[in-house]
Order: structure tokens, then sequence, then C-alpha cells
């Protein structure tokens, strides 16, 4: 789990970083700083239709946004193999929920 | 230069939420509005961003014996959750100076407790241990009833909810303090994110808020960890009850002030 969540955070940030000094080399994001946010979710699909920047700190920010989940799916396939049913049931309802948090 | 404040403020924050196992939200907010004038949604966002990334820079160092009770953390997290999604929800519903309010009324209420279960704990026989593993977590009932609050206030507030989970494993559950504050930032991700989501479909994350500070974050809380397995109990307690009542003030006045 440990080094899982070092791999990821470290890919979400790169792109992160990567993508805010794409946008301010080819000298985007006017006006102040709360002004411009990051491509819907929706839109994430369509790479082509956004600047390379922005998708690409909106990918980052989906990725560490994803991390918390990846490490409770670690956490209940864990379980799972190990045959602690009642443990793998909690992490599956809360990867339910947090399934829940991003569908409202 | 904003954005080079942004990331120290984050840096700060890493430190300060993976040492006291608050995820470093509820440092993120009062800062972001109150230094950076940034609206209280974005500040929010940010700072669920923040959280996550004190999470990962937490787990990316933990150590055996000095990391997250994980059996414990997803118990408590199967509660906390719910009641995140329910207050990501609400969050849209009340105004930013209800929000300001709740957050310093929420800051007091944990700090109190504190205070009342270190004074109990000084008067007890033997000395208190950070990551002490001999311990077997009690009154279940009331640590999820805590847990699911925390999971609200969370969404409502865009911190982890740590400041209050902590001193529900701590105090209530009687889990070591160290032993709390690990398991509670491996919550405070996962609570966060659970509501993220929300703040995202919103357009409340803006790229020139939100990477120089989870930037910050990730590294603060990497060092957090480093500094935290040297410190002793009393000394955190103290350091989370004095955070926890000024920035109820700062709160406070920032509310009033409009």
């Amino acid at each position: 789990m440990r080094k899982t969540s070092l791999v990821v955070s470290i890919v979400a940030l790169a792109l992160m970083v990567g993508g805010r000094v794409q946008i301010a080399i080819s000298g985007g994001m006017p006006g102040k700083i709360s002004s411009y946010s990051v491509v819907p979710l929706s839109q994430l699909v369509h790479p082509l239709e956004h600047p390379l920047g922005l998708m690409a700190v909106s990918a980052g920010v989906v990725l560490l946004c994803l991390l918390p989940a990846v490490r409770v799916v670690l956490a209940l396939w864990a379980y799972a193999r190990q045959r602690y049913l009642a443990d793998a049931l909690i992490a599956l309802l809360v990867l339910l929920e947090l399934f829940l948090g991003t569908q409202t | 230069m904003l954005e080079l404040a942004l990331f120290i403020t984050g840096t700060l924050a890493g430190i300060l939420g993976a040492l006291l196992g608050l995820g470093g939200g509820i440092f993120l907010v009062p800062t972001l509005t109150v230094l950076f004038h940034l609206p209280i949604r974005t500040a929010v966002g940010a700072s669920l961003l923040g959280v996550i990334a004190t999470s990962a820079g937490v787990a990316a160092m933990a150590r055996k014996g000095r990391g997250a009770d994980v059996r414990l953390a997803l118990r408590l997290e199967a509660a906390s959750a719910a009641g995140a999604v329910a207050g990501g929800w609400l969050a849209g519903m009340i105004s930013a100076r209800v929000l300001s309010l709740l957050f310093a009324a929420v800051a007091v209420l944990s700090a109190s407790y504190l205070i009342y279960k270190g004074r109990q704990r000084a008067d007890g026989p033997a000395p208190e241990h950070l990551f002490s593993r001999s311990y077997k977590p009690k009154h279940w009932f009331a640590g999820l009833s805590v847990a699911s609050m925390a999971g609200a206030v969370s969404g409502l507030l865009g911190v982890g909810g740590g400041f209050i989970k902590v001193p529900a494993m701590y105090a209530v559950m009687g889990v070591p303090l160290g032993i709390s504050t690990a398991t509670s930032n491996f919550m405070v991700g996962i609570t966060a994110a659970a509501s993220v989501f929300i703040y995202y479909g919103r357009g409340d994350i803006h790229p020139a808020v939100v990477v120089p500070t989870a930037l910050g974050v990730f590294l603060g809380a990497m060092l957090g960890v480093y500094v935290l397995i040297r410190l002793r109990v009393a000394w955190v307690r103290t350091a989370l009850i004095g955070l926890l009542i000024l920035l109820s003030i700062q709160m406070v006045v920032h509310a009033f002030r409009g």
C-alpha cells in the first residue's frame, strides 16, 4: 500500500505541476487566480477539446482524488485473500460510499 | 509569487496535518480565505485536495508499527463517508458565514474535550506512549457516531474531519495518540475523496490554487511523519489544543467581518 500511494501520488503531482507549467508557458490563465477551473469530468475523455496543460492538471487532480479509493481496494483485496469476510465487506461498503460521492 | 506563497502554506499545513492527524484542511481553509482572500468554496476545494495529499504523503512515509490501524480506520470510515456525502450536498445550501461559525464551534468542542481527557490521563498511573500496540478500541457505538458526524462536517467545511476523529479515537476509544493520528490521516483521505468530486463538479477546483497547495501539502506531510516519531504525547496534544483554539477564534472573526 505504501509503494502504491507513493507512485500514484508522484504521477498525479507530476501531471498537475507539468500541466500548470504548460499553461504558464502558453500564456493562459488570465484574470483572478480563482477564475480558471479544471476540465469537467465528463469532458476528460475528449482531450483535444481543451488546452493540453489544463487537461494534464485535471487528470492529475482526478488521479490524486482516486488514490484513497485505490487504497481501499487494496485493503479489500488483502482481506478477501485472507478470508476476513467481515472486514472485506466493510471495505466494500466504504468503496460503495466513495462511489456514491463521485455520482452526486 | 502568489503560487509560491500557496506552496509554502501547503507545506506548513502538510507538516501540521501529518503531525496531528488532521489532514491539513483545518489550517488550509482559514488561511486561504483570510490571508489569500479566496472565496470559501474555492478554499474548500483546494483544502479537500490538500487533505488527500496529506493522507497520501503520510501513507508513503509509514513505517511498520507506526502506521494506521487499517481495520479500525475502515470501520469508522464506513460511518464517516456516509456523513461526508450528506455534508457535501448541504454545503451548497448554507451561507459562508454559517459555515465559518460551524467550523469554529466544532474546533472549540474538540479542544475542550482534549483538555478534559489530557487532565484525566496526566493523573493516570502509567506513562503514555505515542505508538503503543497493546490496546483494544472500546466504546464502538460512541466512536461510530462521532465518525459519522465528522464525515458530515468534512463535507460541509472541506476539512478531513480529523480534528474530530483524533480526539474520538484517542479520548473516547482509548487508541494511543500516535496510532490515532496515523489512522486519522488514512481516514481523512477517504472522507475527503467522498466529497471532493462534488466540488470538482461545481467548478470549485482551480489549477492556480490547487497545484502549488497540493504539492506543498504532500511534501510537508512526508516531513511531518519524520518529525512525529520523535515527539512526546503531551507536546502533540498541547499543539493540537492550541491550534484548535486559535483557528476557532480566527473563523469567528472572519464570519463577522465577512
